[in-house]
């Protein structure tokens, strides 16, 4: 296994061994044409190569189930680069944290990977439906929680009372208040993070990227949130989740600090 | 007919939320009525209450997209496409425009004693459809709140400032209304004319408001994995 760079901080719940060259051989003959043809690198020689902390061993295997694949990713705004030639491989049934400070690009690489915004250069593949759950969450201040149900769920394609029925299940696990006819103005910011989070479920996703998901939850609320993710791992589901607050982090089977871009440290270090 | 429910879905949804803006709704009546009473007494009353009428019309199109910007993206991402969200605002300003307008007109041509009132109704109706446009084409193109009221106050009251038969008024979007509305002042004047230039200018309108909203809030569709 090569060296750990700088402050990453790696938890590994199921693979504990670095992969072998051979299969890395074998990883990078199998791998999707529209990737490139080069050699695919396990993400820490590229990190020495490049200078940049970030993704620990990347993992691509296809015998496993493959539900996002983000290759050579780089983002920049004007003269900044945000992110280099990242690369991030989720599984089915992995709950991945990504960490870092502010401006390392963790939600940049979220958001490229849900199609939000896109990459100046770098390919993204899914194994299916993506959820999306932003870190501000995207409601209409006058309607209710329903009437959400019943838009995204149509989005989705779901006739209105799948989209209540799945939707008012999604709710009650997070313990939302169902009784409340409130508009989401008025609701509480945990509760209406609740909601943010059900809109993302609710067409059952493959893969959820979920942007500080628990913004504005109390303790309970932010426990009951790993529970979730660990059934989602149950489900097979793929988890990628942005997060500052280090407990219960350890429920993670991974953990991937985001380093600045180095141009950017320099920057901020410039007398 | 897929396409026709997920519209009428994003219609309905616009609807609840204008619905509970209990001020917003008072003001897109009262807003007409107050520049036409304004101005009753005098010859450019029904002109005035034209004017009113794209002022409330076109801003209530204007913040219908600039209110929902960050959840426009979502619901593409949620599997809406860019043109359903334009259809489900016009599907519901629309008809609202043309009910309000319905009402205007009758209470003007009361008051006013035009000489050809369905012409008026026909111009007051034109001016509410081409608000419409106009206001979400403004909020695709200027989607910043500021801006966005400064260039849409700027471009009605030049409409209304400048002659109706000069130069700038006619490269403007009301010039067609206008045109409806002075017909109707008088026995005889112009119809099919202005409500071609109504038509051609609000359909371009459309255009340029779908083209830019899917510049914004288009998301990247990732190719599957094998």
């Amino acid at each position: 296994m090569a060296s750990r760079t700088q402050s990453s901080t790696i938890w590994h719940r199921r693979w504990e061994t670095a992969l072998s060259e051979r299969t890395w051989d074998w990883i990078s003959s199998h791998r999707p044409a529209s990737t490139g043809t080069g050699r695919l690198q396990p993400l820490q020689a590229k990190e020495v190569e490049g200078g940049r902390a970030g993704f620990d061993e990347l993992r691509y295997n296809r015998c496993v189930d493959t539900q996002l694949l983000a290759s050579k990713i780089t983002k920049r705004y004007g003269a900044t680069t945000i992110l280099d030639e990242m690369d991030l491989v989720v599984e089915a049934g992995e709950v991945v944290a990504l960490t870092g400070e502010n401006g390392a690009g963790k939600t940049t690489l979220l958001r490229i990977c849900a199609g939000i915004i896109r990459a100046d250069a770098g390919t993204v593949k899914v194994g299916g439906r993506v959820g999306y759950c932003p870190q501000i969450p995207g409601l209409f201040e006058l309607l209710t929680a329903e009437d959400h149900l019943v838009m995204f769920g149509r989005g989705s394609g779901l006739a209105r009372d799948e989209a209540l029925r799945r939707g008012h299940a999604i709710l009650a696990e997070f313990d939302f208040p169902l009784d409340e006819r409130a508009v989401t103005r008025d609701l509480s910011g945990g509760t209406r993070q609740k909601l943010n989070l059900a809109l993302a479920l609710i067409a059952d996703p493959s893969l959820l990227l979920l942007d500080e998901p628990y913004q504005g939850f109390d303790r309970g609320s932010y426990m009951n949130f790993w529970d979730h993710c660990d059934r989602w791992r149950q489900d097979g589901k793929a988890v990628v989740i942005v997060t500052h607050l280090l407990a219960e982090l350890n429920r993670a089977d991974r953990v991937i600090e985001l380093a600045p871009h180095p141009s950017r440290v320099r920057r901020r270090t410039r007398p | 007919m897929n396409l026709i429910r997920r519209v009428l879905i994003l219609a309905e949804m616009h609807g609840r939320d204008l619905i509970r803006r209990h001020a917003a709704l008072g003001l897109l009546v009262a807003l007409p009525l107050s520049f036409y009473l304004a101005s009753a007494s005098s010859k450019g009353a029904v002109s005035s209450g034209g004017v009113g009428m794209a002022f409330a019309v076109s801003g209530a199109a204007l913040f219908s997209v600039l209110s929902s910007l960050q959840v426009d993206q979502r619901l593409v991402l949620a599997g809406y496409r860019p043109v359903e969200l334009l259809l489900g605002r016009v599907v519901f300003l629309g008809p609202l425009g043309l009910l309000i307008s319905g009402g205007f007109s009758a209470l003007m041509a009361m008051v006013s004693g035009v000489a050809r009132p369905w012409v008026m109704a026909l111009g007051v109706a034109a001016v509410a459809l081409q608000s419409v446009a106009f206001g979400l084409t403004v909020g695709a193109l200027v989607p910043l709140e500021l801006e966005g009221t400064l260039v849409l106050i700027g471009v009605i009251g030049v409409q209304l400032a400048v002659d109706v038969h000069s130069t700038v008024s006619k490269t403007l979007p009301f010039y067609g209304p206008r045109r409806l509305i002075a017909s109707s002042l008088n026995t005889r004047g112009p119809i099919i004319g202005p409500l071609f230039q109504t038509f051609a200018y609000g359909t371009a309108m459309l255009i340029v408001t779908r083209i830019f909203i899917s510049r914004r809030i288009d998301i990247a569709r990732h190719d599957l994995l094998d």
